[in-house]
């Protein structure tokens, strides 16, 4: 696949591509924003050969949502800045940001904690060394849907220890946009 | 092209539905080798109801947030040298990205010499050759040791503030909270509390790690309270920061020729080696971007630590007279 290909598959997927980020970005103008950045990256830095081009875009555009979501996290909307680390309370202004980050990292730290150790090694496999289940079935001596029902398991286990304390959250999901008319409110 | 979304005020249900969240992380699992179809099927998914983008939205959160920040993760026990490591399957510390981390040996010489043309600051920069050490007192009462291959610029005028360029070195602060030591790297700050701490660039990568009392890093921005036995390792290229639990006892390690790896790139080992042996040497990349888990020994001399490392990785070594290259057998 060309640059020039993919680019035209970028045009013809684009209201896919949008709609995805808009789901995912919760806001339609923040959607627009982050496809015009994935048309900037594949005029400026070039494609790799890509053997799937639509995929591959909707691959780019998912990791460009969560990348979005996190920076919105650490400017201090929802989550706060989950970089804190033992905060001393009067070393920090924010104190309310900081209990609330250091409630979660608690939480996934006392969830991490308590799941069986193959559990978490195959979750730390998957995330922190980003390895594809099957490499990690080949360290771990098991079969690759044994790993995709053990890493099945390893990320509700965490999903359920955030339950405890955040059925308040999802403001993110509240759309303060009325149908398309999402500039200049 | 019509895309309807949400209006407003649509309400969430706080209602956590199991098969929602079952699917959620379903559709994550699979994001690695989803075709077209199937992309299609999840925005479709993703739009059907508020509560399925929400549960999604949690779940990619969460898996962010566990490769940012491995120290989270239950400690497991560092591999004590010497190690013949060539697979190792346990890291502890994040490693983010995997950019060219052999910084290039450069020829730097000893100097003392102003810098800049700051009216009140009288800057001058004190370097190391590859293989050198150097201690330094200033005038507040501060020491500072520097490795090898590095290059910090201080100030005659103001004992408290550092910069340093390139290399590595350990910080003896001594604090005064009415005039905090303020050591800065490229875009990066670090803020003294009370403190002995080690700080190293090696090209666009950062680490400080925090041996006694505490610092406070970019503390104009995201300010990290870095207590003993925590580390920060920031990417400027990449805009990463990865927070890390280290053992306090191994900080400035290199200061006695031992240096702890976690799962980080070979190509950290030469680096060290460079700096601590002054040796020229050379690497094949695909070697520098292995992993590697272990605690080197370094004499000092090249011609026991260049064979000692390159065992660790099962690799060979040559050595023409000058030059020393490690490269796969």
């Amino acid at each position: 696949m060309t640059e020039a290909g993919l680019k035209a598959v970028f045009l013809a997927e684009r209201p896919m591509l949008l709609r995805l980020l808009a789901a995912r970005l919760g806001n339609p103008a923040d959607a627009e924003d982050a496809l015009q950045d994935i048309w900037l990256k594949l005029d400026q830095h070039g494609v790799p050969p890509v053997a799937q081009p639509a995929a591959y875009l909707y691959r780019m555009a998912t990791n460009l949502a969560a990348d979005r979501r996190i920076a919105a996290a650490r400017a201090g909307a929802r989550d706060t800045a989950w970089l804190e680390v033992q905060p001393a309370a009067e070393e920090h202004p924010s104190i309310e940001h900081t209990l609330l980050a250091r409630e979660r990292l608690a939480r996934l730290e006392a969830a991490l904690a308590a799941m069986p150790e193959r559990m978490s090694q195959a979750l730390r496999l998957y995330r922190v060394e980003n390895l594809p289940q099957k490499q990690i079935a080949e360290r771990l001596g098991m079969t690759v849907s044994g790993v995709e029902k053990l890493l099945r398991r390893a990320v509700k286990e965490i999903h359920a220890y955030k339950l405890a304390g955040e059925a308040e959250s999802g403001d993110v999901y509240r759309l303060s946009d009325e149908g398309d008319s999402h500039r200049g409110r | 092209m019509c895309i309807v979304y949400p209006m407003k005020g649509t309400l969430i249900v706080a209602v956590e539905d199991a098969t929602i969240v079952d699917r959620a992380i379903d559709w994550h699992l699979r994001q690695g080798d989803m075709g077209e179809a199937d992309w299609r099927a999840f925005v479709a998914w993703l739009e059907e109801d508020p509560a399925h983008a929400q549960a999604f939205d949690t779940v990619a959160l969460d898996m962010a947030l566990l490769s940012e920040r491995a120290d989270l993760f239950p400690a497991q026990p560092m591999v004590v040298a010497p190690v013949v490591a060539p697979t190792p399957t346990r890291r502890l510390w994040a490693w983010v990205g995997g950019g060219a981390a052999v910084a290039a040996a450069a020829s730097v010489t000893l100097m003392v010499a102003p810098i800049g043309s700051g009216s009140a600051s009288a800057a001058y920069a004190v370097e190391t050759k590859p293989g050198q050490r150097r201690d330094v007192a200033l005038s507040d009462g501060t020491r500072i040791e520097l490795n090898g291959a590095s290059r910090l610029v201080l100030d005659r005028n103001n004992p408290r503030i550092a910069t340093l360029q390139t290399g590595e070195a350990t910080f003896h602060v001594r604090h005064d909270p009415r005039d905090p030591f303020t050591v800065r790297s490229g875009t990066m700050t670090v803020q003294d509390l009370g403190t002995v701490f080690n700080v190293e660039r090696d090209g666009a990568r950062f680490d400080v790690q925090v041996a006694e009392g505490s610092v406070l890093f970019q503390p104009r921005q995201q300010a990290v309270t870095l207590r003993s036995g925590a580390a920060v390792s920031a990417r400027e290229d990449l805009g990463s920061v990865t927070v890390l639990k280290i053992d306090a006892a191994k900080v400035g390690s290199w200061r006695n020729g031992v240096v702890a790896f976690g799962g980080e790139p070979f190509g950290r080992v030469i680096t060290s080696v460079r700096r601590i042996d002054g040796v020229i040497l050379s690497i094949e990349p695909s070697l520098s971007q292995q992993p590697f888990t272990g605690m080197v020994r370094f004499t000092g001399e090249a011609a026991r630590d260049v064979p000692h490392i390159a065992a660790l990785v099962g690799a060979e070594w040559h050595h023409d007279g000058e030059r020393w290259t490690i490269s796969p057998k």
